[in-house]
């Protein structure tokens, strides 16, 4: 909610700042002017006027932003200021900023190390993989699901090992990122957990595996055959949205995936 | 018979009965009637008395008791064990043969004693005597329904048995019985009720009958007088039991939490009844789980089978007798803890080994030359004095309930060489897997710590870093690290310990470390601790004990570091209440920084507007000592300014309120009075002028209604009323006037003012000093009482 709000208001700083989907060499100019106007007002001593500026530079995506709110960030501002700071070199996206991104996760407040796993999703950078999955033996319950759902959007093969120990430690949003990353062996394993972990926290997992369209269909029908040995009535509503999404007029003669959720669904009882 | 006769008759009877109780003829005539309350547990019988005390020792020393011997007239070594069959049964096994000696199943209903060649215990509703020679019924003997089986004690002709009423806790009532019986066919002797307060496990030794009462006195019966010849009172203790050997008579107290339990010699000290002037001993050892005594509890029923409070007991074996010494064979006490046994050196309370059996010991015995113990499994095992390893082993193929030992002397092996390994018995013990043993483990931590080789430092380490430690355990692991002052090097190489939720590894405990590291002054530590403080997984409370350990053991290349954590978190919420941390960090760079460019920087730190509150006082004293504390002294002395005003303000309020809280029923005339006195510039002009009108006025006659509820003053009426414009001038000023507010209505009250001409010394002074004018009028005050209505 909080990443939405943010988004919401960069956008909205961004379409004041642009005012037209394609501005001119005049609107160009004024854009620069702007930027450089809100890298000054960065050093302001009146706190709301250096969030505006940070929010003005975070819209205009300019890497020239970069280096004045590393700078800022490294005279340790306030709380606020530092978690806005990191949103906003997140979006700027340049890889100059890795380094100081990834000190932030070991910071003292876990808002902060979580505003920097939201803002190291968008580098695809091996650094950043082992730095997520150091998140993961965090202390703070949040800061490691956040740091697994990262690591599912970020599709590492290479993290899914530790995803599945983060599971069985209780880092739940792990099935989620397995189930982005994983390949059929892994949902075999995933499914291992059936019977023995809260079907709960794997059917996220499952709908993951089965949503991707570069999974196999043959693994797809392991999951659900399993899922339908198990049954009860979290895997019937999980059949149900399943079934749900798949386009209105499949048949299930042409689908065999329909096929069997359909069947899924007539057979698992109702509550 | 006539009235008088009967009279005569009756005072002499009276008169007969008188004399002959005066001759101490009233036991022979009257019997058992008086033995039961007077002879003994009487309520003046005095207590801790020298000359008893002697009285005792001297018969005690009589006492025919082998040293070193089992007490037996065979002299052999036996156990005597309550084995879990079906139905229980009681096992005698020769210790030196390794046999059994016999068998016999009676119902079971209390634990069991040896004494005399008998084995007592109680069997249904009799107490039953065995002979410990083949297990045949010597004798028994009913106790009534009721009264429960507290123990029995034989030695020479007498058995002593113990029985009682109630638990004996604060303000419940209970009530014991001791009774004495030949021992050698079960005969009543004699019976002493205590009257009230339980009575514990008697003790029979030369010829006396000893018996704990009420946790706080030992009566002295002698057996074959059956009187009380002597009563021990302790003043600051609980009495736990009564015991006796070759060297002499001994009680020992009931341990409770801080209190450990004691054994105290009964000799001529004892008199004292405190503990300071008895001949006693008190472990050096910090209290142990479980508040074990020296010796059963000799008050609590004697209940049959496994007794969990059997399990954790301290056990000792006394040695030749020096005057004013509780002396112990081998120098040694023995702490049994379920399946430990801890040997403790007697003067130092050092631990000198550690024995774990495999399984539950279920009882055991301190013997001189070592401690004798059985097994759940009917294991009985020796333990060498010395070196704590078990040199003998038998198993008797029973599983056992409980066992008591007649085996002083017995020996039947030496050490081979071994010798005492307390550290590695501390080790096991610590790592003990069983749950029941966490709180011993944890208490195994602390005997560990007190031992001063460096590597007890990195096993407590390991302790605590192991993820399945309890946290109890824990807990202890870090007390124990503080006391540690050599093992630096494994200090050290906890600071790379560090918090794993995957791995489930924790951080070191820095709040022990960083203090520990300092005071052995390990500069080594420092770029550890420069990790451990940027690391987000220590815990914010110990962030001030590593900043002031990097200060204290730091150099130059720390100021880098701190000047980053300092600005990381100078305005940071994450340090809010913890900015001391910050603060000494900033000393740290002040120390060891450069004054040009480091100075401006926490300069600088200091006078950033976003930085916290706290942290910018806590610099300010820092950067300027001198200042800060003027300013500390004039800040106190403002606050303390302030404070009076306001306990003056608020004194001055309640009085106040309390006085506006009395509204009186009605105003006195004094008040009235003085009310007008104090306003009189009111009324003055109107004297003024009413002498231009009639300078032969003297005096004004004023009568008026004062308003309960609003104090104001209204229907005025004047003599003289005939001064044109007077009484309407002295109605508005009297409406100018605030009286005092009361609870009837209204009420009438009268003033006189009396015109003084010229006169020296008026009641009243109006004159005017500047001005002074002869004729100017003197107001003279004379209130009439007032008139309520």
């Amino acid at each position: 909610m909080r990443k939405l709000s943010v988004c919401f208001v960069l956008c909205t700083v961004f379409i004041a700042f642009n005012g037209t989907a394609a501005p001119n060499k005049k609107q160009k100019s004024g854009k620069q002017a702007g930027v450089g106007g809100a890298i000054q007002k960065l050093k302001s001593e009146n706190p709301e006027e250096v969030i505006n500026s940070i929010q003005i530079l975070a819209a205009a995506g300019t890497k020239k932003a970069v280096a004045p709110l590393t700078e800022l960030l490294r005279t340790g501002p306030r709380n606020d200021i530092t978690d806005i700071i990191i949103q906003a070199i997140g979006s700027i996206g340049d890889e100059s900023s890795i380094d100081i991104l990834i000190e932030y996760l070991n910071h003292r407040r876990s808002d902060t190390r979580i505003a920097a796993i939201y803002a190291l999703e968008n580098f695809d950078n091996t650094r950043v993989s082992k730095a997520l999955e150091d998140c993961l033996r965090d202390s703070d319950r949040q800061v490691r699901n956040t740091a697994a759902l990262a690591l599912g959007k970020r599709g590492s093969l290479g993290s899914v090992s530790i995803l599945f120990l983060a599971f069985d430690r209780g880092v739940h949003d792990a099935a989620i990122s397995i189930g982005q990353l994983g390949t059929p062996d892994h949902a075999n394993r995933l499914a291992h957990y059936l019977g023995k972990a809260d079907v709960k926290v794997l059917l996220p997992g499952f709908d993951e595996f089965l949503r991707r369209e570069d999974f196999p269909e043959k693994a797809k029908l392991d999951i659900l055959d399993q899922l339908f040995e198990l049954a009860g009535p979290y895997v019937r509503r999980f059949a149900v949205a399943y079934k749900a999404s798949f386009p209105q007029g499949t048949d299930e003669d042409e689908n065999v995936l329909y096929k069997r959720v359909c069947r899924m669904v007539r057979q698992i009882q109702e509550e | 018979m006539s009235g008088e006769k009967i009279a005569r008759v009756a005072r002499l009877f009276i008169i007969g009965v008188l004399v002959i109780f005066s001759f101490g003829a009233a036991g022979e005539i009257c019997g058992g009637l008086f033995e039961t309350t007077a002879a003994a547990f009487g309520s003046k019988f005095p207590d801790n008395r020298s000359e008893d005390i002697r009285t005792v020792l001297s018969q005690v020393r009589k006492a025919d008791v082998k040293a070193g011997k089992p007490e037996n007239s065979r002299g052999i070594p036996v156990a005597v064990m309550v084995v879990e069959e079906k139905p229980r049964a009681i096992v005698a096994w020769d210790l030196k043969a390794g046999r059994e000696l016999w068998k016999v199943a009676p119902p079971i209903r209390s634990e069991i004693a040896i004494g005399n060649d008998l084995v007592v215990f109680q069997s249904s509703t009799d107490v039953m005597a065995l002979n410990l020679g083949d297990g045949k019924v010597a004798w028994k003997y009913k106790i009534e329904d009721g009264w429960d089986y507290h123990g029995a004690d034989v030695s020479g002709d007498v058995a002593a048995i113990s029985i009682g009423v109630g638990r004996g806790g604060a303000g419940s009532y209970s009530t014991g019985r001791l009774l004495a019986l030949n021992s050698k066919n079960g005969s009543f002797l004699w019976e002493h009720s205590s009257g009230g307060g339980l009575l514990g496990e008697p003790l029979v030794f030369g010829g006396l009958v000893f018996a704990p009462w009420d946790r706080q006195k030992i009566v002295v019966i002698d057996a074959e007088e059956a009187e009380e010849i002597c009563r021990l009172r302790a003043i600051d203790y609980t009495i736990n039991s009564v015991n006796a050997d070759s060297s002499g008579v001994y009680y020992s107290s009931l341990a409770a939490g801080a209190n450990l339990s004691m054994i105290f010699r009964f000799d001529e000290n004892a008199a004292t009844g405190t503990r300071e002037g008895s001949t006693m001993f008190v472990p050096d050892i910090k209290p142990v789980p479980g508040d074990p005594s020296f010796e059963k509890d000799g008050f609590a029923e004697a209940l049959a089978g496994r007794v969990a409070r059997e399990k954790i007991r301290f056990h000792w074996k006394s040695t030749a007798s020096v005057p004013n010494m509780v002396r112990m064979a081998g120098n040694q006490f023995y702490l049994h803890y379920w399946r430990y046994i801890i040997a403790f050196n007697a003067s130092t309370g050092q631990v000198h080994w550690i024995h774990r059996s495999t399984n539950d010991i279920e009882s055991m015995s301190a013997v001189s030359d070592g401690a004798i113990g059985i097994d759940s499994n009917g294991r009985l095992f020796f333990l060498d004095a010395v070196t704590g390893a078990e040199v003998w082993s038998q198993d008797t193929g029973h599983k056992t309930l409980a066992g008591v030992f007649d085996a002083d002397g017995f020996k039947p092996g030496i050490s081979a060489g071994e010798s005492a390994n307390p550290l590695a018995g501390l080790r096991k013990m610590v790592w003990d897997k069983d749950n029941r043993m966490l709180p011993i483990r944890s208490y195994g931590a602390f005997l560990m710590a007190a031992i001063p080789v460096p590597e007890v430092t990195r096993d407590l380490l390991e302790v605590y870093s192991d993820p399945s430690t309890p946290k109890g355990l824990r807990d202890a692991v870090v007390k124990a690290l503080e006391k540690r002052k050599v093992g630096a090097e494994y200090l050290v190489d906890s600071l790379h310990m560090h918090y794993d939720y995957l791995e489930q590894s924790h951080s070191p405990p820095m709040n022990i470390v960083a203090p520990a590291l300092v005071n052995m002054k390990e500069h080594s530590s420092v770029p550890g601790l420069l990790s451990r403080l940027m690391d987000h997984e220590t815990p914010v409370d110990h962030l001030t004990d590593i900043t002031v350990a990097i200060r204290e053991l730091g150099n130059p290349s720390v100021v880098d570091p701190l000047r980053n954590f300092l600005t990381l978190y100078h305005a940071d919420s994450a340090l809010l209440e913890h900015e001391d941390a910050l603060a000494v960090a900033a000393q740290g760079i002040l120390k060891f920084g450069t004054k040009k460019d480091d100075e401006p920087f926490v300069m600088n730190i200091r006078d950033d507007t976003q930085t916290l509150p706290e942290l910018k006082s806590l610099l300010r004293r820092i950067l300027d000592p001198i200042a800060a504390a003027k300013a500390d002294t004039e800040a106190k002395i403002e606050e303390e300014t302030k404070a009076k005003t306001k306990i003056e303000a608020e004194i001055k309020a309640k009085a106040e309120s309390e006085a506006a809280a009395i509204v009186p029923d009605a105003l006195p005339h004094e008040q009235v009075n003085k009310t007008i006195s104090e306003n009189q510039k009111v009324l003055r002009p109107c004297v003024k002028n009413a002498l231009g009108k009639a300078p032969t006025l003297q005096n004004i006659r004023l009568r008026f209604v004062i308003t309960g509820a609003t104090g104001r003053a209204s229907d005025l009426r004047i003599l003289p009323n005939n001064i044109p414009g007077l009484q309407e001038c002295l109605q508005d000023g009297l409406k100018e006037i605030q009286f005092a507010k009361f609870r009837n209505l209204r009420q009438m009250a009268t003033y006189t003012i009396t015109i003084l001409s010229g006169a020296s010394s008026p009641a009243v002074d109006m004159s005017q000093p500047e001005q002074p004018k002869p004729e100017e009028p003197k107001l003279e005050k004379q209130s009439i009482e007032a008139d309520v209505y």
